[in-house]
């Protein structure tokens, strides 16, 4: 609302960008409520009005800072209590250069959550076959789920494997859970949970978007979104692929509606299967068949080279282009399959994909190097085989299995690939959530958005890069902490059987020679003395064998197949609700009746703690003993999160636990220190990892302190090292988390900067909050000048090399050695970061390029086009070859329940997000809930005729896995799509619906969704489904 | 708990309101996103229920919409402002959304105003139309007079009426509109009249759209504009805004009580709105009217 702020001089032109808002600086103090009147007074803001005018405010502006609970934009909020602890006032904070003020219905809803009538205050228990709850202590639930944690540990307990390796895991005992907690309590449960030997651990990331991680990751280095929301403003460009950000992350899209605003010439792209609110106000949309991104964003790469698009400086220097892969990987175009697969096994053996090498002889000694061609001409280049891998991708061909019309695709090609054109001066950029990644093939629709970013030279660029918009509050934190199986916090590998038997194999295999990623020891050896303490030496390799180790998919879907199996036995929920929310409910609800016990800790009474009373469900025959723990909502409690730009923010707590509810943070203590106290006297050497592991946190931790262990310390004195730059690998530093050290650099917690300038002018907010890795908000900002040092494009510029005083310097922390010259040449005699030229801006890689070509994706090096488990049609790519991600992974039924339209599912469905709604729990509070009522279906008009229903009528939605009664909604939204030259019908599924909602008889629709994983990354594949629709007749 | 911080950096940027004349607020159509985070920034502020199903409130439970998402369907005593996702289905077939907010104009010569037998409703110098509660009779002829169906009774015996206050408790604190202050979208905007007014224009102008709100029932302090090719029928607006006639104020015989009651109410502390003299306010209005040659519409 800039036109109606007074300007005068810069201090304004920064309130400007605010908005329209009283500035909250001035009276941030304290958390107790002060009255209206009294605040006015105080801090001196009253206007000049005439007396009978000035109207005291009916109840005080908030006075606390904290972070909504739903998305992950991050949006700062002001709320205050009165003298009860009841929260009365909760709206956004005018301040925060990512909300403004503003919040999204949700976000003004979450006031709500803390008297939701589905709260819960007190412990429950449910017997086997109960039909009931009953009342428990505290005391007791805690000692008695302590117990059930040693009997399924110990009874499951295997010390070493087969081959004799020390693997110190127990196959019985689960953790999933949360992205809704702050990164403290994220890193008590990694901790705890490693130390239990828990090797089946996951979180929300699995079932959302670690195929972004997956994706990213191998392609430049590090598995976040490169960019933030705010930056979005920066973009000529911006495409939505896989992403409704209007409802999904209403306040990013608030910078999209901001540069549409400063930039007429702005253009919004949105392809998606139905007519989402982004869509609504996006100047192109094109409706795509779901589940077939990869076709579609193959044919814009195809389109960059057929038509000068790609930006060839770029690939050549900073990019694997040049790059000369072995002469036995090959492609074949009719079997969809790229060189060494076993189809017995369905995985791939990589060698042919690697690179050549070459040796080359510095002073004296000789060097193994990927070997180049910088002609890019070499038809085994990446350049090259990138290029003949995507010539298929054919207007014709793409047009008929996406369903976009070929004059649609050329038009948005053309747009969207003028920024690989440097005399253009734009940028382009893509915005993604779970639209690419719930896929049997979402790494690999990552993949191509990274290769397609690469070859436009976008990475690095202020309102370029990859822009991933995670879904949960603190998902990107929890997936930071890594409450996930294949990594420990950092993104350091976990211990592998295989991979990684020893301290010394883990080293040689996670900490290679060249790049950032030669430090993994140092900061290894940190975790593990943050960890255990004074038990972890050097002679005994840091107890890197107290970690657990893996041994292949102990994933989110297969914990719930395990569980039906019998072979998992107990498991704790903290934070998910997968009896409404994972794919196969069914499935799911039948695993967790097939547990000994199930601990489920949440604030509300969810549909998983209630699985037991699902419809269809007979209790008396579901023998799970569960335990329910009340835990906060997000104003009860402190702690950071972090938002999907990587801004780690702190949250202070704006009133005292209601009821008999505790915090995360003291369940998880208590009950690590009941586990603790029953292994206190055990002579096992299977239990020294509980014995060893420092918890010095007492029942009620402290955020402050936690986040001060993972920023790292000096073990001798305690002291705060500045950042990971002081970390060491001979047990003198210990770090909970590399990435996050910084964050407490010099004594000073960062996570509380709510300092709003904007120096650079382009939306960087440096002294706001503290985004990792050292504070950067543009990762890879080195591929943002060219090669000499200099800013590609002027008026985006964040860093340059500045020859005089021979650094790096600009707006933005650079993300590359400070001190390195452009003109340093590669070295392949210096190890590390010192090795790496002048001109290799990926750090984190171990040749310091950006991957186009990625061969440790396990799916394939290159994306190609592979349909859902689903599918109305043949792949039209290989129709005699593979159809689905050849090694996608297969749950419960999979692969013999995917729907056939030889069996009458001939509906192409598609799921996901209202603005209104947040998965499941939204449906607990009033205010959602009377937006959004009940959950439906929308359908055409052309197919409620043909099934003879009218908009609000019920129908029955099916697939070989379930059925659903929905509304239909009869809309424009959704239209018939015509797919090689078939029509077929289209139906969207919003994911909300939950059998515990204020409103009864509702349900998820992921009753309906199939158990098949990710090739690379195990997630479930939610999007894209085959349904029949007809008339409901119960 | 430790307390949120205060940052000595700080400058204060109070957004310019008007405290001598009216404000009003610009809602741009073209740049909504239908999220409605202003309808629920209304109940956030206002304390509203929502319905929430059966275990919620005395109210029946909403339901599905089948003409779309709209929900509530219809302004209430708990709901003040309703952002209506319209959908139209053209003439040829082709499908059009329409996000149009629907709440109280707060008409610069407002008729619930006009017809309030107990005076109980006021027009503030700087924009809001507020109902007195302790002054309320619950007659209702409010509620038939206004063309927006924006001021609703409860139903309860002894109900009173109930509407949007434009915040006029934030806007006297230098703060906007709770719905303003929500949007995400930058769709909404909130200061003195004259500019919003203007701004409106321009916007009409830059999109080939049409502003609303100028010209109904005399001129209003919410500007609407609407898209390129939207009619008022599609964004479900009244075409021809009308008052249904009533009695007219001042001619209830239940005047001197209320003159009673409202020196009662007044005595008592309970007044903290703005009362100002009856005649004083009329003879503003009509003032104001004849300078800036709007058509004076007042019905007495």
């Amino acid at each position: 609302m800039p036109e109606t702020i007074d300007l005068e001089g810069q201090q304004e032109e920064k309130s400007r960008k605010r908005g329209l808002s009283l500035s909250r600086r001035g009276f941030l103090k304290g958390s107790a409520a002060v009255g209206a009147t009294a605040f006015l007074a105080q801090y001196g803001l009253t206007l000049k009005t005439s007396a009978q005018q000035q109207y005291a405010l009916h109840k005080p502006i908030g006075e606390t800072l904290t972070i909504c609970p739903f998305c992950a934009t991050g949006c700062s909020i002001i709320a205050s209590a009165d003298s009860s602890g009841n929260v009365i006032t909760l709206e956004g904070n005018p301040d925060s250069p990512i909300n403004s003020g503003a919040l999204c219905p949700k976000g003004q809803s979450s006031i709500q959550l803390l008297s939701s009538p589905k709260r819960l205050y007190q412990p429950l228990y449910r017997e086997p076959n109960s039909s009931t709850w009953s009342q428990i202590s505290w005391d007791d639930a805690f000692s008695q789920i302590a117990s059930r944690l040693q009997r399924t540990r110990d009874s499951t307990f295997q010390t070493t494997n087969s081959s004799g390796v020390t693997v110190n895991r127990t196959t019985g005992l689960a953790w999933l859970g949360s992205a809704h907690i702050s990164n403290e309590d994220a890193y008590l449960i990694h901790k705890l949970a490693r130390a239990l030997g828990i090797i089946y651990f996951d979180h929300a990331a699995r079932i959302c978007h670690s195929p972004t991680a997956g994706g990213l990751a191998p392609t430049y280095g590090r598995g976040a979104q490169t960019n933030n929301p705010v930056d979005l403003r920066n973009a000529d460009v911006v495409m939505f692929l896989g992403s409704n950000q209007a409802e999904a992350h209403p306040l990013s899209f608030k910078h999209v509606m901001d540069g549409k605003k400063n930039n007429p010439n702005m253009v919004l792209i949105t392809v998606d299967p139905h007519f989402s609110r982004t869509a609504k106000v996006s100047d192109i949309y094109a409706r795509i068949r779901v589940g077939t991104d990869i076709a579609f964003l193959g044919y814009l790469i195809n389109y960059a080279f057929q038509n000068n698009r790609v930006n060839m400086e770029y690939v050549t220097n900073y990019t694997n282009g040049p790059a000369l892969v072995n002469t036995g990987y090959s492609f074949d175009p009719a079997s969809g399959l790229f060189s060494g697969y076993n189809s017995s096994t369905r995985t791939y053996n990589a060698s042919t994909w690697a690179f050549q090498t070459e040796t080359v002889t510095v002073k004296g000694q000789t060097y193994s190097v990927t070997k180049k061609d910088m002609t890019m001409t070499d038809p085994n280049c990446v350049f090259q085989l990138t290029k003949a891998h995507y010539a298929r991708y054919t207007r014709d061909l793409v047009s008929s299995v996406t369903g976009i019309p070929g004059d649609v695709l050329d038009n948005i090609a053309n747009i969207y690939t003028q920024a690989g054109d440097p005399s253009s001066g734009k940028t382009s950029t893509i915005v993604w959530s779970l639209g690419l990644t719930l896929h049997n093939h979402g790494s690999q629709n990552v993949r191509a958005v990274g290769e397609l970013q690469l070859l436009l030279g976008m990475i690095g660029m202020v309102g370029g890069g990859a822009n991933v918009m995670r879904g949960h509050s603190n998902v990107q934190g929890a997936t930071d902490m890594y409450v996930l199986f294949d990594q420990l916090p950092g993104y350091l590998p976990a211990p592998d059987e295989t991979g990684s038997p020893n301290f010394q194999a883990w080293v040689k295999a996670n900490a290679p020679t060249y790049g950032y990623k030669n430090n993994y020891n140092k900061f290894l050896v940190s975790l593990l003395k943050a960890w255990f303490g004074d038990a972890a030496t050097s002679s005994n390799n840091f107890v890197y064998d107290f970690i657990p180790k893996k041994f292949g998919d102990h994933s989110f879907m297969k914990t719930f197949d395990l569980a039906a199996k019998g072979q998992i036995q107990g498991l704790v929920i903290l934070g998910q609700n997968p009896a409404a929310m994972l794919e196969n409910t069914n499935a799911i609800r039948g695993a967790l009746g097939s547990l000994k016990w199930l601990v489920v800790i949440d604030p509300f009474e969810s549909e998983t703690a209630d699985f037991w009373k699902a419809p269809g469900l007979d209790p008396s025959k579901i023998g799970t003993e569960v335990y329910f723990l009340p835990s906060t909502t997000f104003l009860e409690h402190d702690g950071t999160k972090t938002n999907t730009g990587r801004w780690i923010q702190w949250m202070y707590q704006v009133t005292t636990p209601r009821g008999s509810s505790k915090t995360d943070g003291e369940i998880i203590s208590r009950i690590a220190l009941g586990v603790k106290q029953l292994y206190s006297s055990s002579t096992d050497p299977k239990d020294l990892p509980i014995q060893s592991l420092v918890w010095n946190y007492g029942p009620v931790p402290s955020s402050d302190d936690i986040l001060k262990e993972v920023n790292g310390f000096h073990t001798a004195d305690s002291s705060l090292v500045t950042n990971f730059t002081q970390l060491a690998a001979d047990g003198s530093t210990a770090s909970g988390n590399w990435i996050y050290s910084g964050v407490y650099g010099g004594g000073v917690n960062h996570s509380k900067s709510i300092d709003f300038t904007d120096p650079s002018g382009l939306g960087l907010y440096p002294n706001w909050s503290y985004a990792w890795p050292l504070n950067r908000r543009i990762m890879y900002n080195r591929a943002s000048c060219d090669l000499q040092g200099n800013p590609r494009d002027p008026k985006r510029a964040v860093i340059w090399w500045d020859s005089t005083k021979k650094q790096w310097t600009g707006w933005d922390v650079p993300d590359f050695l400070a001190t390195k010259s452009p003109s340093t040449p590669f070295d392949p005699s210096l190890v590390g970061l010192a090795a790496l030229s002048g001109t290799d801006p990926f750090i984190m890689q171990p040749d310091g390029t950006g991957w186009i070509f990625a061969p440790v994706v396990t799916d394939g090096p290159l994306a190609e086009h592979y349909e859902p488990y689903d599918h109305p049609v043949a792949n039209l790519f290989h129709p005699n070859g593979a159809q689905i991600d050849p090694v996608a992974h297969y749950y419960f039924n999979a692969p013999n329940d995917a729907a056939q339209l030889s069996s009458g599912y001939n509906v192409i469905g598609a799921t996901g997000r209202l603005v209104e709604h947040w998965h499941a729990f939204s449906n607990y509070i009033s205010w959602p809930v009377e937006l959004v009522p009940e959950m439906f279906v929308e359908i055409s008009s052309t197919l409620a005729k043909t099934i003879g229903v009218a908009s609000g009528d019920y129908v029955k939605v099916s697939t070989p896995r379930g059925q659903l009664k929905l509304r239909a909604y009869v809309t424009g939204k959704v239209g018939p799509l015509v797919i090689n030259g078939e029509t077929f019908e289209v139906a969207w599924f919003p994911i909300h619906g939950a059998f515990n909602s204020l409103v009864p008889g509702q349900d998820n629709i992921n009753l309906l969704t199939p158990s098949i994983g990710d090739g690379y990354q195990f997630t479930p594949e939610a999007k894209p489904l085959l349904v029949k629709v007809e008339k409901w007749t119960g | 708990m430790s307390s949120s911080p205060t940052n000595s950096t700080s400058t204060t940027s109070l957004p310019i309101i008007s405290t001598t004349s009216a404000n009003a607020i610009f809602f741009d159509s073209t740049r909504c996103t239908g999220c409605r985070a202003c309808q629920v920034a209304c109940k956030n502020w206002n304390d509203l229920p929502g319905y929430g199903g059966s275990d919620f409130g005395t109210e029946a439970p909403t339901q599905f919409n089948p003409d779309g998402l709209t929900n509530p369907r219809d302004l209430s005593p708990n709901t003040w402002l309703i952002q209506g996702l319209h959908e139209v289905v053209q003439s040829d077939g082709t499908f059009k959304e329409v996000f149009m907010r629907h709440s109280c104009m707060h008409c610069a010569d407002a008729p619930c105003v006009n017809v309030c037998p107990a005076r109980a409703i006021s027009k503030l110098e700087t924009g809001p139309v507020i109902v007195n509660k302790a002054l309320c009779i619950g007659v209702g002829y409010c509620v038939n007079a206004c063309p927006w169906h924006a001021i609703n009774l409860e139903e309860a015996p002894g109900g009173t009426a109930h509407k949007c206050t434009l915040c006029y408790d934030r806007i006297s604190n230098g703060l906007a509109p709770a719905c303003v202050k929500s949007c995400p979208a930058d769709a909404l905007f909130f200061g003195p009249r004259d500019q919003m007014l203007s701004q409106a224009q321009s916007r009409a102008a830059a999109v080939g759209g049409t502003v609303y709100g100028e010209e109904e029932v005399g001129g209003t302090d919410v500007f609407y504009v609407l898209p390129a090719g939207v009619t008022l029928e599609d964004a479900q607006l009244p075409t021809t805004p009308q008052t249904t006639p009533v009695k007219q104020a001042g001619s209830s015989n239940l005047e001197g009580v209320i003159e009673v009651g409202l020196v009662g109410a007044v005595v008592a502390g309970a007044g903290i709105y703005l009362l100002k003299s009856y005649s004083e306010r009329r003879s503003k209005i009509a003032a104001e009217a004849q300078a800036s040659g709007q058509k004076e519409e007042v019905k007495q």
